[in-house]
């Protein structure tokens, strides 16, 4: 049977896509073919995903301002 | 006040930021504050083996990473606290409900538009401010399952052991984040764009 839509979002935004047997990549990769919406939907999560990847990059990058008003400069701590 | 006197200069400018990265898994903000504090003091036991001098960056948040995750496991590790509420993971997604209809399809008025946006835009600090408003509405399962996923790199293992949930669980939740991520960040940001 045909895969669905809502199928194949579950299967791509959980992670299980990445797991999934070469039978059942092959049916969402048809899936997407023929499916512009999915295709879009797609599209956007790739996105999403550098997005979080340089979200992660600036938490744990440069210093931010303070939210508490605690020391940003060595020179404030000691 | 210096509450860690014999801390590198280095490794003390960095604690707000260890602070508020904290605060995105463990509430209240003193339990995060004790996972600074824990990574801080576990850097200053390290002595001679700490961070080389342009690694300091990465060294801190490596540690203070598996401070959180431990914080996590001993929080969580009878289980995930019934809410009672929506918010299980194990139920019938109501974003779902809204996205598709009965046949699995797309629901009839749910457009779904490729994100058109120059580069320079998903840069911002507005548009970041957006990103976390967004993840802040989150329901909390889905939440600290995603973020332990998306910001402590953790695998699905490791989250499912750690807020001792199962895979169906984790599935769920971040199914449920990154749709529910998108559709925010479309109407919140994409839609109304100009290119």
């Amino acid at each position: 049977m045909m895969m669905q839509c809502r199928d194949y979002v579950f299967q791509l935004t959980s992670g299980q896509l990445d797991e999934a047997s070469a039978g059942t990549r092959l049916e969402a990769r048809v899936h997407r073919w023929i499916c512009v919406r999915c295709r879009a939907f797609t599209h956007n999560d790739a996105v999403l995903t550098q997005v979080l990847a340089s979200r992660r990059e600036r938490l744990t990058g440069t210093p931010l301002a303070s939210p508490d008003g605690g020391p940003q400069a060595p020179s404030s701590s000691s | 006040m210096n509450m860690n006197p014999g801390l590198d200069p280095r490794v003390m400018q960095w604690r707000s930021a260890m602070l508020r990265f904290a605060q995105l898994h463990i509430q209240p903000r003193e339990d995060a504050e004790d996972a600074v504090q824990d990574a801080l003091l576990a850097v200053l036991a390290s002595g001679a083996a700490g961070p080389a001098p342009g690694d300091v960056r990465s060294y801190l948040f490596g540690v203070l990473k598996h401070k959180i995750t431990d914080r996590l496991r001993a929080r969580y590790r009878h289980g995930w606290p019934s809410s009672g509420g929506a918010d299980d993971g194990d139920t019938p997604d109501a974003l779902d409900e809204t996205l598709f209809d009965a046949s699995g399809h797309w629901a009839v008025g749910v457009s779904v538009n490729r994100w058109h946006c120059p580069q320079s835009r998903l840069e911002g600090e507005q548009f970041f401010a957006v990103v976390d408003a967004c993840i802040e509405h989150l329901p909390r399962k889905t939440a600290q399952v995603f973020s332990m996923k998306e910001l402590l790199d953790c695998d699905a293992d490791e989250v499912c052991a750690t807020l001792t949930i199962s895979k169906s669980d984790y599935w769920q939740c971040m199914s449920r984040a990154r749709k529910q991520i998108q559709l925010c960040l479309t109407q919140r940001w994409f839609e109304g764009q100009t290119p």
